[in-house]
């Protein structure tokens, strides 16, 4: 009883002294919430469908006379997510993107149509900006798409050309005939081509053995970023943790409690205590935040966060004893933790770049993800807020969180030097 | 009264370093007890291994009849400690520091308020209470380290070189802090430090401690009382028996010894050396210990002049700890 | 010079502090080996990386056996029969990710020209992105039989149409139809008619056709971090103040812009060799990895013109920052939190495309933006010292406002 007195105690104090490091505490909070609401704003404008999301600058040359170069262009500004502009020549355009003003340059050739007719093939060009690769890469996918639909078109026309062709009737026919036969067909099919795109012949069904909730895509990917966040930012409370029992050591605060009647262990165990809830506070606020702003998901389990908050923030106070027992000084204590919790935060996906945790991603990359608490942070925080699993299925997460905490205390425990 | 500390054997090994060789000592309740000694004799790793921060190689010590091998936490609520360094927390408020290191002894709520607010008091900084330890001069961090040793009412305080580093004008107000605590509140005192005018001043009995042994314990009355009248070092350049006997002999004169010279090393063989031996070696160093120190000094040179022989160098001890020190262990106190 | 004192001082105090050592030079290839996605590019080599597919092919048919063809030959995924109860048992103990079903009748379906369905089952834990790659695969595949049974069914239906003129039973027979199909298909495989080829701008000087990720990155975080320099600098500043050197110093005859300016210098320096460690981490470290390296660009004198340029920028920052904040809270935590804002904001680590539409001009009034389309176009677009003039001018005048200002509210008490 009394040991938890005095462990409360030095809690207490803790956190008396975290809440006058304003700079500490504008790193773990304020900062994971300019990033996490940048980067949110930013995916909510990617979701978006109705042209006021993202824009992507690109221009458009069409040198081609005939229906088709004018249908690609068509079809390539009705996209919203592009903002083109039209440019007369394939020098200009490919200059623009060399400057970097626009993403990309869609240069359709002279003769395209021609050849098309003339079943040739031919080639369009998307000339990209090496600096923006991700938008250059958005450009092209949506060029793959366009293209085909007039492949198709060409194929087609093509094909009943060739069999008419076959044909020694029509051989004899007059030229006049046998355009108007082509065109009639070339109409026909038009009209069933789109029939056709719109009830493809073979169709992929995707479908989950169980029926899982999953909510709204939009709303899941926030959750998912956020908590990646969140797990990032709480380890790099193991800084200032870290720090702060190395100066007690360098200053003498330690020497002193340890010549009072307390016990060894009451120290480290206040400090921790502290910690984790720091670790509550900081997933408390972006949570929150992240809902209020965003509305993003929390799941259908508020116990389970709890648990798994607890777990995350336990495993990171003990990783910060465990760092301040190996370190030689409060500066090494500071930056060991700091390049820790950047390989680590990176290692086990706090930077949400797929659609899915990496500790789910298959090879090298998810037994990384694996080896890192983070890891197991960001896939239990998935688990109960995107997937909205209950506590059951996200509790062998936080158990891994806690058997890592373990290990960290015994080895902090055991190394951390009082006197 | 009785002993409110007893150290019995007390010594500390680190790896193959002997710290301390084994020291008794015991401080009486409501004495002002001085430690003191160079730097690295030993004084914090034995006031550590009292205060329970570090396990003693061999012996023990008992604080108010508590074994700190056997009952170390009652030992440890008796006592109270004041380290070296300034072990405080510099963003947080005076009060906020005292006030944690109160709750640490077991201090709560109405109890540990009234505490804080008496021990501010004592330290004079009432006023500045609520301001961070960061602003405060390095004297006033000094107070309070003072005053978080203070707040539980300790029966045995261990001020560890309370003043090093501090204004004249801090200095002085910690002094009375250390005499008014003595003497209005009855509490045991061990002051350790290497300002041998402080000990003087403010200590009863005085514990001389070098190389991790007790070479010397009395009061400070008494121990300048080993230095007789004073004493002298007298430098010639040769000093054979027949001079040493020549100043014993001298009425105003306790004691002579001839003080070991510096090692030197054996001329090359072969090479004579074309010096004296006295000369090259750097002469000789006599301690005159005197009844009576001008008078010794009027005798030697009277006995020197007499017998022809050259006085290179004369120094005077003062009559206080520091001399005691050189006295006992030919070392200076303040390297 | 006692500037050139001052700054070699500085250094070796800079030199001794390991913690700042590899926050300085460790921590940015931190970032460029774990952020720029670039680890899990690592050590690819030539294993067999293909994901298997298990597929229960309930058909057996002609078009079936295509789909599976189809699907071998795209790349990426590796088939793997296995029977449907089995199949489906597997999953259900979660031995199994996915399964593709192909249904009894599928083949008849796509002959007759009716629609058919494959199902892709997959458990719920299943990696969605491997899941969406094999989704990805079997849409592609799907989309070129559909192609082809797309272009079958038109020259069907013309042979509907036409079936009452003169001479037309002997050309729109079935036989001919598929068989034009099937020619027509085979040659779009090997040359498709219409064809999108990407490349980079023949100004960027470079071979490479692909983009890759770490040639964008590595600008982005040598900016991040060039300009987190800035609070080394300031610490510096504060740490000499605490000691008491400051005041040393400002007693000897040195005047107070030439502290400011020696202060400045070392922060200079550190800049300077900090983008010489991460652009050689780049150019060779990288290759190490078996990732491809980055270049300076076109012209390498001009890449490096623009990192002195930005370590001035940094550096004059320093001294803003010095200036400014007053307790080592402010210059650790406030600083760290402004910086990397600025970073998140300029586009070191979200692209710029993305940010414009929320931010609009605010970018513009951080030198991060500057110093970002810079790098670019000089490291990855290989522009030349004409192309950049107007960043480098901004980011010098940024320089000497940070300079002005610093040296305007330094408290040199």
């Amino acid at each position: 009883m009394r040991a938890i007195k005095h462990a409360l105690a030095i809690a207490w104090k803790e956190l008396q002294l975290l809440s006058k490091d304003r700079g500490g505490l504008a790193v773990l909070f304020l900062l994971p919430l300019i990033v996490a609401t940048t980067m949110g704003a930013a995916n909510r404008a990617g979701a978006r469908s109705d042209g006021e999301g993202i824009l992507v600058n690109t221009c458009l040359v069409n040198q081609d006379a005939g229906i088709f170069g004018e249908q690609i262009a068509a079809a390539v500004e009705s996209i919203p997510v592009l903002e083109v502009t039209r440019v007369p020549s394939a020098a200009e355009a490919e200059d623009i993107v060399a400057r970097g003003e626009a993403v990309a340059a869609i240069v359709i050739p002279a003769g395209l149509s021609d050849q098309i007719h003339a079943y040739t093939p031919v080639q369009v060009e998307v000339i990209v900006d090496p600096g923006q690769p991700d938008a250059a890469s958005i450009v092209t996918g949506i060029m793959n798409q366009v293209v085909d639909q007039v492949a198709i078109w060409g194929e087609v026309s093509y094909g009943i050309r060739a069999m008419l062709s076959q044909s020694e009737v029509l051989a004899q026919a007059e030229p006049n005939t046998l355009r108007a036969i082509e065109a009639q067909s070339l109409g026909t099919i038009m009209a069933t081509l789109e029939q056709m795109r719109r009830t493809p012949a073979i169709t992929v069904a995707s479908e989950t053995d169980e029926q899982v909730v999953v909510q709204g895509g939009f709303e899941r990917y926030m959750a998912f970023g956020f908590a990646g966040m969140v797990v990032m930012f709480i380890f790099f409370g193991v800084t200032t943790s870290a720090r702060s029992l190395r100066m007690e050591k360098e200053t003498g605060t330690l020497r002193r409690l340890v010549a009072a009647p307390i016990p060894r262990g009451s120290v480290i165990a206040g400090t921790m205590l502290a910690y984790v809830v720091l670790g509550a506070l900081q997933t408390g606020f972006l949570f929150l935040v992240g809902r209020l702003l965003f509305k993003m998901s929390l799941g259908n389990s508020a116990i389970g966060l709890l648990v798994h908050t607890l777990a995350l923030s336990l495993a990171a106070a003990a990783m910060g004893v465990m760092i301040a027992a190996l370190a030689r000084s409060a500066r090494q204590a500071d930056s060991v933790a700091l390049i820790l919790g950047f390989v680590m935060g990176g290692l086990g996906g706090c930077i949400a770049m797929g659609m899915s945790p990496l500790t789910r991603s298959g090879g090298a990359l998810q037994t990384l993800a694996l080896l890192t608490p983070q890891g197991h942070g960001v896939e239990g925080f998935y688990r109960l807020m995107v997937e909205g699993s209950s506590l059951l299925r996200a509790l062998p997460e936080s158990a891994i969180l806690v058997g890592f905490a373990a290990v960290f205390f015994l080895v902090g425990t055991w190394r951390f030097k009082y006197e | 009264m009785g002993a409110i500390l007893e150290v019995d054997g007390l010594a500390k090994k680190f790896g193959d370093h002997q710290a301390v060789k084994g020291i008794h000592f015991a401080v009486e309740e409501g004495e002002v007890f001085g430690l003191l000694g160079p730097n690295g004799a030993g004084k914090t790793t034995t006031i550590s291994m009292v205060t329970g921060i570090l396990e003693p190689t061999a012996g023990t010590a008992r604080i108010g009849g508590y074994d700190i091998r056997t009952d170390l936490d009652k030992a440890k609520q008796l006592s109270g400690l004041v380290p070296q360094e300034l072990a405080l927390y510099q963003t947080l408020s005076a009060r906020a520091n005292i006030s944690f290191f109160g709750r640490i002894y077991g201090l709560s709520g109405r109890e540990l308020k009234e505490r804080v607010r008496e021990v501010l008091e004592i330290v004079a900084l009432t006023e500045r209470a609520d301001k961070p330890v960061e602003t405060f001069s390095g004297g006033m961090k000094r107070r309070v380290n003072i005053a978080a040793g203070l707040v539980h009412q300790p029966k045995l305080l261990f001020l560890d070189e309370p003043t090093t580093g501090v204004d004249p004008q801090s200095r002085n107000h910690i002094f009375e802090s250390v005499l008014r605590l003595n003497r209005e509140r009855g509490m045991s005192i061990i002051y350790t430090s290497h300002y041998m005018e402080e000990v003087e001043l403010l200590c009863s009995r005085v514990a001389i401690i070098d190389q991790g042994e007790i070479v010397a314990l009395d009061t400070v009355k008494n121990l300048i009382g080993m230095l007789g009248g004073g004493v002298l070092h007298v430098g010639v350049p040769r000093a054979d028996q027949a001079l040493l006997d020549g100043l014993a002999a001298l009425p105003a004169v306790e004691s002579v010894r001839l003080l070991p010279r510096p090692a030197t090393p054996p001329p090359a063989p072969g090479r004579e050396s074309t010096k004296e031996p006295a000369l090259a070696a750097g002469g000789d160093v006599v301690k005159v210990v005197a009844k009576h120190s001008q008078q010794a000094v009027v005798g030697t040179i009277g006995y020197l002049a007499e017998h022809d022989l050259p006085l290179t160098s004369l120094e005077i001890l003062e009559p206080n700890l520091e001399s005691v020190f050189l006295h006992l262990t030919g070392k200076k106190l303040r390297e | 010079m006692k500037i050139l004192s001052i700054a070699w001082k500085d250094l070796q105090v800079l030199l001794r502090d390991r913690g700042a050592i590899l926050e300085l030079f460790l921590l940015p290839l931190v970032f460029v080996v774990v952020y720029s996605g670039a680890v899990g590019a690592i050590g690819q080599g030539d294993k067999d990386e293909r994901i298997a597919l298990k597929v229960a092919d309930l058909d057996g048919g002609a078009d079936a056996q295509s789909l599976l063809a189809g699907i071998d030959r795209a790349g990426g995924v590796r088939v793997e029969l296995i029977a449907e109860a089995e199949g489906l048992a597997q999953i259900d103990q979660a031995k199994l990710a996915r399964m593709l079903v192909i249904p009894q009748g599928f083949s008849e379906a796509v002959a007759g020209g009716r629609p058919a369905e494959v199902r892709l089952v997959s458990h719920p834990n299943a990696g969605p992105e491997q899941s969406e790659a094999v989704r990805l695969v079997l849409e592609g595949v799907v989309s070129d039989l559909s192609l082809e049974a797309q272009i079958l069914s038109a020259l069907e239906r013309m042979g509907e149409m036409q079936a009452g003129q003169p001479g037309a039973e002997e050309i729109w027979t079935v036989e001919r139809a598929q068989a034009q199909a099937r020619a027509q298909f085979a040659r779009a495989e090997g040359e498709p008619l219409v064809h999108v080829a990407q490349r980079v701008p023949a100004q960027a000087g470079t071979s490479q056709v692909e983009v890759g990720m770490t040639d964008a990155a590595v600008p982005g975080f040598t900016v991040l971090f060039l300009f987190l320099t800035a609070q080394a600098a300031a610490r510096s500043v504060y740490e000499e103040k605490k000691a008491g050197s400051f005041r040393r110093l400002l007693a000897a005859p040195v005047s107070r812009m030439g502290m400011l300016l020696g202060k400045m210098l070392p922060a200079f320096v550190t800049g300077l060799c900090q983008a010489a460690v991460i652009f050689a981490f780049g150019i060779w470290g990288l290759r190490l990895l078996g990732l491809p390296g980055v270049t300076l660009g076109a012209h390498p004198w001009v890449t490096v013109l623009v990192v002195a340029v930005v370590a001035l920028c940094s550096s004059a920052l320093g001294i803003l920052i010095a200036a400014v904040a007053h307790t080592e809270n402010q210059i650790g935590g406030l600083s760290s939190v402004i910086l990397w804002g600025l970073g998140t904001l300029g586009g070191c680590i979200i692209p710029l495309f993305v940010l414009e539409p929320l931010l609009g001009p605010v970018p513009k009034v951080i030198p991060h933006y500057w110093a970002n389309r810079a790098l670019l176009d000089t490291m990855v677009r290989g522009l030349g010292l004409a192309d950049v003039g107007v960043a480098l001018a901004v980011l010098a005048g940024f320089a000497l406002l940070f300079f002005a200002v610093g040296v305007w509210r330094f408290d040199f008490e």
